[in-house]
């Protein structure tokens, strides 16, 4: 990560399935025959996860909607679309 | 419903963990831990009236001729390529996830890899049925590349012969295993249904063991549907109740039987899914065709919010207003009641139909072997005589106080 944050772009995987319902993401990986639901953080970062904004954007966007430091967010988000993209749920656009 | 091994598509659940407060920040939470269920996000979904399953029949034109068809084709032209695209974007905006897409034979739509793709653009988790009969290699690799969450297509019986007399034409089996395979080599899941009739019964221990060795789901079922103008051709093949009990006997799946509350509702018909026919038409579901409206004349959303078929279902379909079924002394048994198939068959959509009937007492007979049958109201109400230890509803209600 260079100094201006993590400027990986998220975005999700072309073969999975999703919709965001009050707030609540539920994706669907194929591959895995397995749904999943993520809590409203979760989601939210799943909404902005677009292709278009970086890890660092994602994480700035976080801490104008929650009461929440720019550190603790971009290790929180960094860590989630990590995990995310080790089950292919996310690729990046470099 | 004999369910044998098999697998119901998207049942595994793997939510995060955290609930967040108001405008506090809980973090992501971690991702694998369960938190709610599947089953669960679907109640709340049908509550909130989302309609999260759209099944959609792209076509009714179908290279076979099967014996239990209920597709009845009209004579007016099916939705155009630029017509479902535009249907595709409204069922996105409305919240729909879960597309099923049939027919007819969905292979038979010159377009149809374009309105499929078009559709996993926009975020569907789609469910394709086929009767495998057209896939080639070429097909199949595009059928993989939409990454579907799983392929379904029907296994009509276990020997050439039994397969072309269901199918009603020459070599479905050998056709219908290489599409399977076919598509199992790209690691697409497939799953196989039968609908056990009296022409390939006899075969039914046969294709379990040739579900088994394909290594796929499969699944059994027991119910003929009639068409969808109400005839029922199909009807005359449908299993007896002999052969229905014989089947849940050897079938040995454990069923318990579970008294119905008089506020529950009997299906899910109208709540958070849906039929689009190949006319644009919707339907409450695939066995119910009574039109809630047409998407060639209104918006999905209206029809959705304000079809009076789709509002009445929602507000009443609850036991205690099926008043044959919720007085029926094997209710407890009863797991095919079907709105759609009482209308079809009587004209109402709040009464019972005999093969419901017929089901239940298949599983009376598995879980008390040797006991007289109870009669259902409608089989008195229909005149269907107590027959092969089937007793009168007078009778078994003193008899065994049921």
């Amino acid at each position: 990560m260079d100094e201006n944050g993590d400027q990986r772009r998220p975005r999700h995987h072309p073969r999975t399935a999703a919709r965001v319902f009050s707030g609540e993401a539920v994706v669907i990986s194929p591959a895995e025959n397995m749904v999943r639901m993520f809590n409203p953080v979760g989601s939210r970062i799943w909404e902005l996860a677009d292709g278009r904004r970086t890890v660092e954007e994602i994480a700035r966007r976080l801490t104008e909607e929650y009461a929440v430091e720019l550190a603790v967010a971009r290790a929180e988000v960094k860590e989630f679309v990590d995990a995310l993209a080790a089950k292919d749920l996310l690729t990046f656009d470099e | 419903m004999a369910n044998i091994p098999l697998h119901l598509s998207l049942g595994s659940v793997t939510v995060d963990s955290a609930a967040a407060p108001d405008r506090g920040f809980p973090g992501c939470g971690a991702v694998m831990e369960p938190r709610d269920s599947y089953d669960a996000l679907l109640s709340r979904l049908g509550k909130e009236h989302v309609p999260f399953t759209v099944l959609w029949e792209l076509t009714h034109i179908c290279n076979l001729n099967c014996i239990m068809c209920y597709n009845v084709p009209l004579k007016q032209p099916e939705l155009s390529t630029a017509e479902c695209y535009d249907i595709l974007e409204q069922l996105a905006e409305a919240g729909t996830l879960r597309l099923i897409l049939t027919g007819g034979e969905i292979l038979s739509r010159h377009d149809f890899f374009d309105i499929a793709g078009r559709a996993r653009e926009l975020g569907f988790a789609l469910d394709l049925k086929t009767n495998a009969t057209m896939i080639t290699p070429a097909i199949a690799d595009r059928l993989a590349e939409l990454a579907p969450v799983q392929v379904e297509a029907s296994l009509l019986g276990a020997t050439p012969e039994t397969s072309d007399a269901v199918s009603g034409a020459r070599h479905s089996l050998e056709r219908v295993l290489r599409g399977v395979k076919l598509l199992l080599e790209r690691g697409v899941r497939v799953k196989l249904n039968t609908l056990l009739l009296d022409l390939n019964v006899h075969e039914r221990a046969q294709m379990l063991d040739l579900a088994q060795s394909l290594g796929v789901y499969y699944e059994q079922v027991l119910k003929v549907s009639p068409a969808d103008d109400g005839s029922d051709v199909a009807g005359l093949h449908q299993l007896s109740l002999m052969q229905m009990a014989d089947a849940l006997v050897a079938d040995q799946t454990p069923f318990t039987p579970r008294q119905p509350a008089p506020a529950a509702r009997t299906c899910g018909v109208g709540l958070s899914s849906c039929l689009i026919s190949p006319y644009g038409v919707v339907y409450p579901c695939i066995e119910l065709r009574i039109p809630a409206g047409s998407l060639r004349r209104q918006p999905f959303r209206e029809i959705w919010t304000t079809a009076p078929i789709l509002q009445r279902l929602r507000a009443n379909h609850t036991w205690a207003n099926l008043p044959e079924c919720w007085t029926c002394p094997i209710n407890t048994y009863c797991e095919g009641r079907c709105a759609g198939i009482a209308w079809k068959e009587h004209g109402d959509l709040y009464g019972g139909h005999l093969t419901a009937c017929q089901q239940a007492q298949a599983r009376y007979a598995q879980v008390n072997p040797g006991q007289p049958i109870p009669q259902t109201p409608l089989q008195a109400k229909m005149g269907v005589a107590p027959a092969f230890g089937i007793v009168s509803i007078e009778e078994s209600a003193s008899r065994f106080n049921l």
